[in-house]
């Protein structure tokens, strides 16, 4: 019994850390309850905007950016003007106090990331994001783990779609991706970093 | 036994399998230097009084970095306007299919909301909300200048909103230089 315990134990305690540690364990599926019941189902699925009509500096920054009160005011200031739901977004027009949504997606603050470089080389927000425009409330699907990184900067080809495409939720891969994206890493010139200086700087 | 109690345990206690969904904030058993003293972008911030990290530019600063430098003192490319404060006719920067492509990609993204794929104003506003939205494809908008045009971007009209922070004044030109094919293709 003892034998048996002593040898159990450990595997327990291996396969516990390496299960509940992972960041797919961890941060996964952390979905938090916003100030506003604010929904990229109807926004981004049901009225089809654009993600960049709200995300405005994906393209050109490190970060994508949460919209402004102001930016939601341009349709609200008069489409459901009234609604209970959006009281505490004409309270933030009117104070100028912004509003706190909560951060889903972090990574460690020894990591760098940059939106702007992968939008240009033409990976979708689908592929780190999941389908933001079937989510009510957004939710963290992929673990952000530094294999998770290291899997597509060694072979991003699945990924690599036209840049016109990158924000469409739809999209999928055409038969002829892998000839598409041998094309597309030679023209765009793309090297993704997999030594640690990429993206612990 | 004991063990499986045990692992029954764990799973109780952290709540669910991989991947489930949770409204708590994730728990890292091993913090490392995850969270360092330092603001993120966007993030609030206890030192500054209005609270948040970033900050207000000074009003009536105009970005200029990503424009080339002969634009910069260019108010027709800036404003539209010409010396005399007259709107421009036409479009002050050479119209080639790259700057209509690029026109194409930001209508659809800040334009086709509100004035729907062709222009008509059959979008959003005036479907969820029954609000008058100006078909680019009347008379009106036909006959108006590239300087009209560029004004009502900037600065909106009415319950347009204005798009000037989003798109830069070359990103403006390139929309209404895609205005003018679109006005050219269909009629209605
Ligand atoms: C109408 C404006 C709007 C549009 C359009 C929009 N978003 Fe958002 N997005 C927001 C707001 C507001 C938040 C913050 C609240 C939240 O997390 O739900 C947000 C949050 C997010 C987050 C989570 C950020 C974090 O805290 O980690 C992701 C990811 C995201 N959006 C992706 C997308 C994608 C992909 C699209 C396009 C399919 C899109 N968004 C379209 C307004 C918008
Ligand atoms: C392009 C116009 C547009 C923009 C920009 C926009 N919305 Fe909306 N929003 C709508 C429409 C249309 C509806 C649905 C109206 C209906 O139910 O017919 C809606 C509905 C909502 C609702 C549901 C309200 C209710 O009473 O059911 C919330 C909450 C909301 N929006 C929040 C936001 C926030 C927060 C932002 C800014 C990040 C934003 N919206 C930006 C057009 C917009
Ligand atoms: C290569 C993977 C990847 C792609 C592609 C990607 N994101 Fe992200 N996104 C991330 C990561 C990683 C974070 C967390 C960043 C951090 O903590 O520094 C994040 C954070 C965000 C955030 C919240 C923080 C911020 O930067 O404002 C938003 C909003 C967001 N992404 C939207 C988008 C949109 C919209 C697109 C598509 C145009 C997109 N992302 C494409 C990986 C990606
Ligand atoms: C789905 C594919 C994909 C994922 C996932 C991905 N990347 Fe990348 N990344 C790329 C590609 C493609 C490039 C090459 C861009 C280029 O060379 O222009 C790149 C480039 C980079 C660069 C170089 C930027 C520069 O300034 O040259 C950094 C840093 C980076 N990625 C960090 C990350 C981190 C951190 C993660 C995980 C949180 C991540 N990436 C996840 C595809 C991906
Ligand atoms: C593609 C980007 C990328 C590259 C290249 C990369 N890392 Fe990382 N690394 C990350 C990210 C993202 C994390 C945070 C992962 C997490 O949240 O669990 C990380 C985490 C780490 C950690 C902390 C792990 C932990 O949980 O304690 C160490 C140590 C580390 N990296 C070392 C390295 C070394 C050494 C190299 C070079 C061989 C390297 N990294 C290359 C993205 C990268
Ligand atoms: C949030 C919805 C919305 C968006 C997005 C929008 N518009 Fe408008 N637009 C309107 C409305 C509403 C009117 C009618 C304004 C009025 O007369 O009160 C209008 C009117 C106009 C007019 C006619 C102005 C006049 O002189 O009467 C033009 C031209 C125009 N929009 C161009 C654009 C362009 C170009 C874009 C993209 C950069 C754009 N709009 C984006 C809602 C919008």
């Amino acid at each position: 019994m003892g034998a048996i315990g002593g040898a159990v134990m450990p595997l327990l305690a291996v396969g516990g850390i390496w299960y509940f540690g992972s960041p797919e364990y961890t941060d996964v599926g952390y979905q938090p309850h916003q100030p506003i019941p604010y929904s990229h189902r109807l926004h981004a699925g049901e009225l089809s905007m654009d993600c960049r009509y709200c995300h405005a500096s994906v393209e050109v920054s490190a970060v994508a950016n949460i919209p402004p009160t102001t930016v939601c005011m341009n349709c609200h200031t008069v489409i459901l003007r009234d609604s209970d739901k959006l009281a505490l977004l004409r309270e933030s027009l009117r104070t100028g106090e912004p509003i706190h949504w909560l951060r889903v997606h972090k990574l460690p603050d020894y990591a760098y990331f940059n939106h702007g470089v992968h939008v240009r080389a033409g990976v979708g927000c689908a592929s780190c994001h999941g389908r933001v425009d079937e989510m009510e409330v957004v939710r963290q699907v992929e673990p952000l783990s530094m294999s998770w990184c290291l899997d597509c900067h060694r072979e991003p080809a699945r990924h690599l779609r036209p840049l016109n495409q990158v924000t469409n939720m739809r999209w999928s891969p055409p038969p002829d991706q892998l000839e598409f994206a041998s094309g597309a890493i030679g023209d765009r010139q793309l090297k993704p970093p997999t030594d640690c200086s990429g993206c612990h700087r | 036994m004991r063990f499986l109690l045990l692992v029954a345990a764990l799973v109780g206690t952290l709540g669910c399998v991989r991947g489930c969904t949770s409204s708590r904030p994730p728990i890292h058993p091993i913090p490392n230097m995850d969270d360092q003293p330092r603001y993120e972008a966007q993030a609030a911030s206890d030192f500054f009084s209005d609270g948040m990290t970033m900050r207000t530019p000074v009003a009536g600063t105009v970005a200029r970095n990503p424009l080339p430098l002969a634009t910069w003192t260019d108010s027709r490319f800036m404003t539209g306007r010409d010396a005399a404060g007259e709107p421009v006719l036409t479009i002050p920067v050479a119209v080639d299919d790259a700057l209509v492509i690029r026109g194409q990609d930001r209508f659809n993204i800040y334009c086709l909301p509100c004035h729907d794929r062709r222009g008509t104003g059959r979008g959003i506003m005036f479907e969820r909300g029954a609000i008058p939205t100006t078909s680019l494809h009347v008379q009106r908008i036909r006959d108006a200048s590239a300087g009209e045009l560029f004004d009502v971007i900037s600065n909106g009209v009415g319950l347009m909103p204005s798009y000037k922070y989003p798109l830069s004044p070359s990103d403006r030109w390139a929309i209404i230089a895609y205005v003018r094919k679109l006005q050219a293709e269909h009629d209605e």
